[in-house]
């Protein structure tokens, strides 16, 4: 009797795990199990803890001291009482986190996804969420721990704040980000017809500061510009990547597609080579993946630092020892619309942690 | 009529070789173990049409010492440690290396690897694996970086390992 509980116990499992390996192409203790403490990975955020501090005096110096109290103090209200001011605070995180807990509950990001279009040579579409350890993973889903919201609060200062001879702040034209800019991060990169190719989201919000507020370009890479490209980017969390490339796109969409199949470098690999042929395998400690768009502008652990999608391109390159070519070049935003486009539905993630 | 025959004839016997030569190819393309059941014939044939370096390449690797002095296996596998040189270990399992952590899992295991190929197949793999696996991912370690496309400046006409290097990881590689 033991006897055949326990086969069928033992068949029952297999079964599961069958099925479980049907789903995915990835390994079976992929999603649960890659748990790995690593010294490495906690002197990291030590790091970060202190480098947190710096950024927020940083700060201090952009926003001349407005909204700073905000930052990084979420639900701590001024009191007006002793007592009343404690009663007042309390109210304010319950409420706040309440409502940032509805937020990431809300929003549910499946494993994996079947690509919508016929086109896309991947059989499943993951995350890089899940291809992170599980810190990293926590980081990300917790709003309050999560760093990369101290660019998303310092993005919605600039939202508002005037610059430049027109006078005019985002919000003077746009309103309010989270009506105007929803959904918008998930079309882009879009086709620009006064320049006759891409544009993606940077380029577009420097577009609107020169000729709309005559303000002076940002660098891609300075904290403004990544303040307010996550900002916008972060109205469409939750909503899937849907970028367009049958129209216009077209030629600009087979570019960055060459590129993304192309040998380059001294150590002569492709992105699909690993990005494609081996997701979910390990490379030393790291977990390859689908090296997905969906999170970026994302906060990486090895930067410290929120960083564009057009860096981590860089970074790529540079490891295969190829040409590093400038950020906002054509040929990246090419390729940020091929990557883009193989992870259309996606939900975004803006801002995302990385490792 | 005679030597319109034998013209013939010869005709049909070099397709005929020509066409073992492309079949044994074809069959060592997927695995290089396979490579090895099929090279007695395909070297026989080739020597009877006369081998190209090329393929000749494919079968026998390089036979010969890139530097003519042998390896240093201990330097071999400094190399194959050191993230800036070989760095195998980012791709590879090697269960000799164990007491250092996180193994890759993109490449085979190497354990056993010096009795599964010999020595010339070897070195083969590691200055161009191209040319058994043409679709590998494995950086050709001693190929001029001018052969290859879009190379950074700072590596322009540089190898990933120096002629002595591969030798030493040859050597290494031969201790598994």
């Amino acid at each position: 009797m033991m006897r055949q509980v326990i086969r069928f116990m033992t068949r029952r499992s297999q079964q599961f795990i069958k099925q479980a390996r049907g789903q995915s192409r990835l390994k079976a203790p992929f999603w649960g199990n890659n748990i790995q403490t690593t010294q490495g990975t906690s002197v990291l955020l030590e790091k970060h803890i202190k480098k947190r501090k710096k950024h927020m005096a940083s700060w201090e110096k952009v926003l001349g001291g407005k909204g700073l109290e905000k930052m990084g103090n979420h639900g701590k209200a001024a009191s007006p009482g002793k007592f009343a001011g404690l009663v007042l605070g309390a109210l304010a995180v319950s409420i706040i986190s309440f409502g940032y807990v509805s937020v990431t509950d809300a929003q549910t990001i499946r494993r994996t996804l079947k690509p919508a279009d016929k086109r896309n040579p991947l059989p499943e579409i993951v995350s890089g969420y899940y291809f992170a350890n599980a810190e990293t993973r926590a980081l990300q889903d917790d709003d309050f721990d999560n760093p990369g919201f101290l660019w998303i609060e310092a993005g919605e200062q600039l939202w508002k704040k005037k610059d430049g001879k027109a006078g005019k702040s985002c919000a003077s034209c746009h309103k309010r980000a989270k009506d105007s800019m929803k959904g918008v991060a998930t079309r882009y990169p879009v086709y620009y017809k006064p320049w006759g190719k891409m544009i993606n989201l940077v380029q577009r919000i420097n577009e609107c500061r020169t000729k709309k507020m005559k303000a002076k370009r940002w660098k891609y890479e300075s904290n403004e510009m990544l303040s307010l490209s996550a900002y916008v980017a972060h109205q469409s969390r939750g909503m899937p990547l849907n970028v367009a490339v049958d129209g216009p796109e077209k030629p600009f969409f087979e570019k960055g597609k060459a590129y993304y199949y192309t040998r380059r470098g001294q150590f002569n690999i492709a992105c699909n080579q690993c990005h494609e042929g081996h997701y979910g395998n390990k490379l030393r400690a790291d977990l390859l993946s689908q090296g997905h768009a969906n999170g970026f502008p994302a906060y990486r652990l090895a930067w410290q630092k929120l960083g564009s999608l057009h860096r981590r391109f860089q970074v790529c390159s540079s490891l295969t020892r190829a040409r590093v070519l400038p950020k906002g070049s054509d040929t990246y935003v090419n390729l940020e619309l091929y990557i883009k486009w193989r992870g259309n539905g996606l939900p975004i993630e803006v801002p995302a942690v990385r490792r | 009529m005679g030597t319109t025959r034998t013209i013939f004839l010869s005709t049909l016997a070099m397709a005929f070789m020509v066409l073992m030569a492309g079949g044994a190819w074809a069959v060592c393309k997927k695995k290089t173990a396979g490579y090895f059941k099929q090279m007695g014939v395909a070297t026989a044939v080739q020597t009877a049409v006369g081998a190209t370096t090329k393929t000749s390449r494919r079968i026998r690797g390089i036979e010969r010492s890139l530097t003519g002095r042998p390896g240093d296996p201990e330097n071999g596998k400094r190399i194959v440690l050191n993230r800036k040189k070989g760095n195998c270990l980012a791709c590879h399992k090697i269960s000799a290396l164990n007491t250092y952590l996180f193994h890759g899992e993109v490449g085979p295991k190497l354990d056993g690897v010096g009795k599964r190929y010999p020595e010339s197949i070897l070195r083969q793999l590691i200055v161009d694996s191209r040319v058994y696996y043409p679709k590998t991912l494995m950086p050709p370690f001693y190929v001029n970086s001018k052969e290859l496309n879009d190379v950074a400046k700072k590596y322009h006409n540089t190898t990933i390992l120096t002629a002595q290097e591969v030798e030493d990881v040859v050597a290494y590689m031969k201790t598994l």
